[in-house]
């Protein structure tokens, strides 16, 4: 690994250019940001790249020592049966982005409450079956009106919608300001073309 | 693929401009070359995307020289050279176009497909050859589409499964790393889903009067109005078409993309988001004209 193409910086790179490479790809691969996708793994694997190479190039040894409990972790073996199948392991393998396993699982648990459906959600969404997954949640919370986790996924998923125009999309095209200076300053060379002027000073 | 993935020309520097021009003259110059000078008619800008998209690992500069071209014989304009992202592009156009006509064929018995497809045939089998498990892919992806549609199924996300997973397996580019894999293989996903789901919204009509299964009519009613159908279902695929753009853009944040960025950041954030409101709103502003 090159910590300097990690980091997108030059090998004559200050101290300061380099945190300030740093903090910027920190915010950039934030996981909350692709958080209940499998987008989430990249981006947290990408993070402790630059970690690592952080840590090269300022002499400390953080960011691997980080790195390799990360990765004890998410190779850790679960084993399961399918009798004591239980909500909390199919949490556990919706966190450790198996989502197969935690499908598995789920559609062996007869009881069908709101954690059930909620914990459906969360699985559907992450394959991508946006549709369904709303419609889980939304039971989820309509069954337990009261549980505030159901209702910040509810929250969550209708914000992501929002936030679609407000966000990246969009961004570049938004320049009604530069298109009204324009038809203004139009409007005043025709003025000036008919011997008026509607801006006086130009 | 149906020609969606468009850049928003009026945001298009020029210099950008004449970097996805020399593109789109590469991917076809490539067809000629690597197939036959039939296949170039079938050339559309979803497999432009593919080819800067896939072009964009490398960060070796393109080397592009100028070229006369049939369309054009008198000015020489600059083409994109052979590379292997383009190789790979096409592959995939090429097995994509042959398997859309036969399956013209089989649905609608359209004479002229099963001819075109002839034509194409010794281009598939070449590209067969080098990308077998692609070309699987493709193969058992558009079969369990068409049990789908034998079915009716009324569930959109179920009916976009099948061209989603596609275009997730083949949007894993061979020349790429592990996790640019994973990155690429959830924006093909959340791509394959938008252009299904897109396709179907705008041929509603079409379908209904076609007879043809669209999921959108047979789950808000295939006896409704055209326009009663659209207002009926607007709500749910809106949602998941901005989702499948929000996550497309996502997916792009994390590529380890090393050159075009700007083009393609002006088809991934402006050109797909105008398709969209075009086709929602039933709309043709013509913003794009032609490329």
């Amino acid at each position: 690994m090159d910590p300097y193409k990690v980091l997108g910086v030059s090998p004559s790179a200050s101290q300061e250019e380099i945190k300030k490479a740093y903090r910027n790809l920190v915010k950039k691969y934030h996981p909350d940001k692709f958080a209940g996708t499998d987008l989430e793994e990249v981006a947290k694997e990408k993070l402790q790249e630059v970690n690592e190479a952080y840590a090269i190039l300022m002499g400390g040894e953080v960011g691997r020592k980080r790195s390799s409990t990360h990765q004890s972790q998410s190779n850790q073996e679960y084993s399961y049966n399918q009798g004591w199948a239980s909500f909390q392991q199919v949490r556990s393998f919706i966190n450790m982005g198996n989502i197969a396993q935690a499908e598995a699982i789920l559609a062996g648990i007869p009881i069908r409450n709101a954690e059930w459906y909620y914990l459906n959600g969360l699985i559907l969404w992450q394959k991508g079956w946006y549709s369904e997954a709303r419609m889980n949640i939304q039971k989820a919370v309509s069954m337990d009106p009261n549980n505030q986790e159901y209702r910040n996924a509810a929250i969550r998923i209708n914000n992501a919608f929002n936030m679609y125009q407000s966000q990246s999309f969009g961004r570049r095209s938004s320049d009604d300001f530069c298109d009204c200076c324009a038809s203004l300053l139009c409007a005043d060379c025709l003025c000036e073309c008919f011997g008026g002027d509607l801006i006086p000073c130009c | 693929m149906f020609g969606y993935i468009l850049p928003f020309k009026p945001e298009l520097k020029i210099k950008e401009y004449g970097c996805y021009r020399s593109y789109y003259c590469g991917v076809c110059k490539e067809l000629g070359r690597e197939y036959q000078q039939i296949c170039r008619f079938s050339l559309n800008y979803d497999i432009v995307f593919l080819a800067i998209l896939f072009s964009s690992f490398s960060e070796a500069k393109e080397r592009i020289s100028l070229e006369r071209c049939i369309v054009n014989p008198v000015k020489k304009r600059p083409v994109v050279q052979k590379s292997s992202a383009l190789e790979y592009a096409t592959a995939i156009h090429v097995a994509l176009i042959y398997y859309k006509l036969m399956d013209n064929w089989d649905d609608e018995k359209r004479m002229s497909s099963l001819l075109a497809a002839q034509f194409l045939k010794p281009a598939f089998r070449k590209g067969l050859k080098k990308y077998k498990s692609q070309y699987e892919v493709i193969f058992q992806q558009l079969s369990s589409l068409k049990a789908l549609e034998r079915e009716k199924v009324p569930f959109v996300d179920q009916a976009c499964q099948p061209f989603a997973e596609m275009m997730a397996q083949l949007f894993q580019y061979p020349e790429c790393d592990d996790l640019d894999c994973r990155t690429l293989k959830w924006m093909g996903y959340n791509l394959g889903k938008w252009i299904y789901l897109l396709d179907a919204y705008q041929d509603i009509s079409h379908d209904k009067k076609q007879r043809n299964y669209n999921v959108l009519l047979e789950k808000y009613g295939r006896d409704l109005a055209p326009e009663v159908i659209r207002q009926s279902c607007r709500e749910e695929v809106e949602f998941v078409l901005k989702t499948c753009l929000l996550e497309i853009g996502k997916a792009y944040e994390l590529l380890n993309i090393c050159k075009n960025h700007a083009v393609l950041e002006n088809i991934i954030y402006l050109g797909l988001n105008n398709r969209m409101q075009e086709i929602l709103n039933d709309r043709r502003d013509r913003s794009h004209g032609s490329i």
